[in-house]
């Protein structure tokens, strides 16, 4: 019987590939977390486009989901008070 | 959103976007077609509209699904997000499924708790000879149990990438579903009443009927899910390998078609006779 | 070609239920029309009661499942619940295009009802012996079961698509208390028509074997019962009218905190709570459609009691609504102005509803326009102005133009005064006993016939400026610029209008 990696194409194949390499979520459905989110330290978030919404769940308990439109290499800041910055998806930081 | 020109990486999202297809269309023009069909049949007497919508809602099917097989497992679309959400799918439209027998044992219950004056106040009614449950019934559902058995079995020897087994087992369960329909047919045609003799027989073959409907739509889909089994279509099942998705709701269904024999055994042929 | 007819694309099969459900509305609206004539004097304008009895089933078949459902469920549903989601579409989108697809053949056949023998004259609950073979023989009802055959499988494969969405979409980080409220409205609303639906489709089935293939389900002379096919399809039934109005209640919400500058409703939990109350106690309330038929008198106070306390999250609702809106000036925009509408309306519907859950009134207002009276103000008056005031609020989403706001203003003006002016009287009229789907009344009711009949004209010039308000806005394309949204309005943020994919990137939740 074909093994699991045998048997699969395509994006099914990437996602058990990152899998095995111990990415455990490859598409970034746990989200990321919350680091220091200071003006200074802004939360780093990744994109290959010019723009990125990205939604803050601000704590644990809320009720709804803050969304943000990032601009490439701008800091913004959420209600909340955490600060975000869009950087490159190669970018070193 | 503007991608940047020289950008290399994937963008990725678990889920499938598919491409344009054109059956969705086809099963509407022949679900008309059946739909309109039935009324030709029952008004004009003629079936040929019926046949027509029928075979229109076959291709349909075939073709879908196999645009789904091809979309899975030879393009590799599926990711377990996916999977998860096919899986959640099926358990719903099982759900529906329960809820339709309900509105029939419903109907039932209704009839056989207060049986009316016409029927002479009992149940069975009066000149009603009801089928033995301990004979055929019996065994169907022996058989039906067994296959719910050698159906799990299936899965298990898939998850433990037994392929002999898996296939094995598989194709006991497509014969045990055969033999329930083979007998299901001969005790209709055994059976002294019909579908006209008063409620309970109203009851009983509407009640029986849609379940050997589901039984038979259940062994064809085991069938397909052999076919692939045996084309080495499957993988393991565990975290890793998403691919028996179909065969696990191949399983699914057929638990759901063998609780509702088990309903209607303890129903309609033990507490009605 | 392939874009409409096999579409993939939620915004475009949303887009598709609109039209839909604008054109069998249309329909629906003309043989309301045609009711309120022949009731506008007393004496026969049409002179034949079967072709009034068939107007009036034809016009609450299309009315419920071919303009509030596709619209409600299958145009806003489709159109917002993957954008609020941040999901790229549904979970099943060939299936979504079959749901669709599946409505046009429905409708077919309901026409085709209507236009072979006499008609289907039985009244959209179709009870039997009247639908069976011996009250109207010939193929109509057959025809009008299929129908709903149809109609039914397309809102269960949607239904099935919509919990998936719902459950499956979204990152893992947005727990569903999270999730907004209208997503939570289509997500009840599809629970109960994948619970409900199937036993309707149980029911009209047995009533097509009665009719055609000799089955005693509903025939006393083989030992059925008619109260059976009663119980299942209220059963079906009372769920399907929390179907028709809880879509409706999501998208209050969403326009309530946005034109009151609040980022959410006041309670949200409590909001969530109240719908899942009320989708759960709609089941077990189904005999106060049946309070004549004979039931024990303790089973007629069972139902009564537990049909009164459902008034009591919907109160939690309507005080939600009232609450968030405090603080600010209403902004009278055109949505605003439908929700405000909706809520006093809503209300006012609600509470005749409460009249008539007492079996012992009902036993005087069972049957007669007190009870059309009590629907249509939560139906015409709560489901439809949701509808519009939706349609004004997301407007520019769906087309990325405006609408005149003087023609929408005008729109919600007429059509209040109308349909105010249409179904008020009827309470009167049902209280003096007039019954329900009689095509004639005696002369001392035709004082408020009257009024209840001009008020329909005003209701149609209603209709006509709402379709040069569409018009309006396709012809002279003010774009839009920007959009006045506040921050947790998923389905505003993006770059309109909408790319085909929604977004490049998937939305990335941060916690």
């Amino acid at each position: 019987m074909p093994d699991e990696l045998g048997g699969a194409v395509g994006i099914e194949r990437w996602e058990l590939l990152q899998k095995a390499k111990g990415d455990m979520d490859p598409f970034l459905l746990d989200g990321i977390k919350l680091t220091h989110g200071t003006k200074d330290k802004p939360t780093i978030i990744r994109s290959v486009c010019d723009t990125r919404t990205i939604g803050c769940v601000c704590d644990d308990d809320a009720t709804t989901v803050r969304y943000i439109e990032l601009c490439m290499g701008e800091t913004r800041r959420c209600q909340c008070g955490h600060f975000f910055k869009l950087v490159d998806a190669d970018a070193e930081v | 959103m503007k991608l940047k020109p020289d950008t290399k990486k994937w963008l990725v999202n678990p889920y499938h976007l598919v491409e344009y297809s054109p059956w969705p269309l086809t099963g509407s023009l022949g679900a008309l077609m059946l739909t309109s069909g039935v009324a030709a049949w029952f008004h004009k007497f003629n079936m040929n509209l019926f046949y027509l919508g029928i075979m229109l809602i076959m291709i349909t099917m075939m073709q879908w699904w196999r645009d789904v097989t091809r979309e899975s497992t030879m393009m590799g679309f599926h990711t377990s997000k996916t999977a998860k959400g096919l899986r959640i799918g099926m358990i719903l439209f099982i759900i529906s499924e329960i809820c339709f027998f309900f509105a029939f044992f419903w109907a039932f219950f209704h009839s056989s708790l207060a049986p009316t004056i016409e029927l002479g106040s009992n149940w069975p009614p009066t000149g009603i000879n009801p089928l033995s449950p301990w004979s055929v019934p019996l065994l169907n559902t022996v058989v039906l149990l067994a296959s719910g058995i050698t159906v799990t079995w299936s899965h298990h020897s898939l998850m433990t990438s037994n392929y002999k087994e898996s296939a094995q087992s598989l194709m006991m369960t497509i014969l045990l579903g055969l033999y329930f329909t083979y007998l299901q047919g001969c005790e209709y045609i055994e059976t002294s009443f019909s579908l006209s003799d008063s409620i309970y027989g109203t009851t009983f073959f509407v009640a029986t009927g849609f379940h050997g409907l589901h039984v038979i739509i259940g062994t064809i889909f085991l069938f397909t899910c052999c076919m692939r089994h045996l084309k080495f279509h499957f993988t393991k099942t565990h975290y890793l390998g998403f691919e028996a998705a179909g065969m696990q709701a191949a399983a699914w269904y057929w638990h759901f078609v063998d609780v509702v024999w088990l309903f209607l055994f303890i129903s309609i042929y033990w507490w009605g006779s | 070609m392939k874009r409409w007819f096999m579409s993939t694309n939620h915004k475009d099969i949303g887009t598709l239920y609109f039209l839909f459900g604008l054109w069998a509305g249309m329909i629906g609206s003309g043989l309301s029309a045609l009711i309120r004539v022949e009731l506008s004097q007393p004496g026969s304008l049409l002179g034949n009661d079967q072709l009034y009895n068939v107007i009036v089933t034809a016009h609450a078949f299309l009315m419920i499942f071919f303009m509030v459902m596709p619209v409600m469920i299958g145009g806003f549903g489709n159109w917002l619940v993957p954008l609020m989601l941040g999901a790229p579409d549904m979970a099943f989108p060939r299936l979504n295009n079959m749901s669709f697809w599946l409505l046009p053949p429905a409708l077919l056949l309901l026409l085709m009802s209507s236009l072979v023998e006499s008609g289907a004259g039985t009244g959209w609950t179709v009870y039997p012996p009247l639908s069976s073979g011996l009250g109207h023989s010939g193929a109509a009802v057959d025809l009008a079961i299929l129908s709903l055959h149809l109609a039914g499988v397309s809102s269960i494969l949607g239904a099935i698509n919509f919990i998936t969405t719902t459950i499956n979409m979204r990152s893992n980080s947005m727990k569903m208390i999270q999730i907004p409220l209208f997503i939570w409205a289509v997500f009840i609303t599809a629970i109960l028509l994948l619970l409900s639906l199937p036993v309707l489709a149980g029911a009209i089935t047995m009533l097509l074997t009665d009719r055609n293939v000799n089955t005693s389900f509903f025939d006393p002379a083989g030992g059925g019962d008619p109260i059976l096919y009663q119980h299942l399809f209220w059963f079906f039934g009372h769920p399907e009218v929390y179907i028709l109005i809880i879509p409706g209640f999501g998208m209050i919400s969403h326009i309530i905190s946005n034109s009151s500058s609040k980022e959410e409703v006041f309670g949200v939990i409590g909001m969530i709570y109240a719908m899942l109350s009320i989708a759960l106690l709609g089941f077990i309330v189904w005999g106060h459609h049946m309070f004549m038929v004979g039931m024990d008198v303790d089973t007629r106070a069972y139902f009564t009691s537990a049909t009164m306390v459902i008034a009591v999250p919907t109160g939690v609702k309507v005080f939600s609504w009232l609450s968030t809106m405090n603080g600010k000036i209403p902004k009278l925009s055109t949505p605003m102005l439908w929700t405000l509408g909706f809520i006093v309306l809503f209300t006012f519907g609600g509470l005749t509803g409460i009249v008539l859950a007492n079996s012992s009134i009902d036993v005087v207002l069972h049957d007669t326009y007190y009870v059309t009276a009590h629907f249509h103000y939560v139906l015409s008056m709560g489901a439809v102005f949701t509808m519009f005031a939706g349609l004004s609020y997301w407007f520019p989403l769906f087309t990325g133009l405006t609408l005149n706001t003087y023609l929408a203003k005008a729109h919600f003006y007429t059509t209040f005064i109308g349909v105010n002016m249409t179904f008020f009287p009827q309470h009167f009229l049902g209280l003096a006993g007039m019954p329900r789907r009689y095509s004639d009344y005696p002369d001392s009711l035709s004082t408020w016939n009257l009024i209840s009949s001009f008020g329909s004209t005003i209701s149609f010039v209603g209709v006509c400026l709402f379709i040069s308000l569409m018009l309006e806005s396709l012809a002279t394309k003010r774009s839009l610029v920007f959009a006045d949204y506040t921050n947790n309005s998923l389905e505003w943020t993006n770059r309109l209008p909408l790319d085909f994919h929604n977004s490049e990137e998937p939305l990335l939740l941060v916690k």
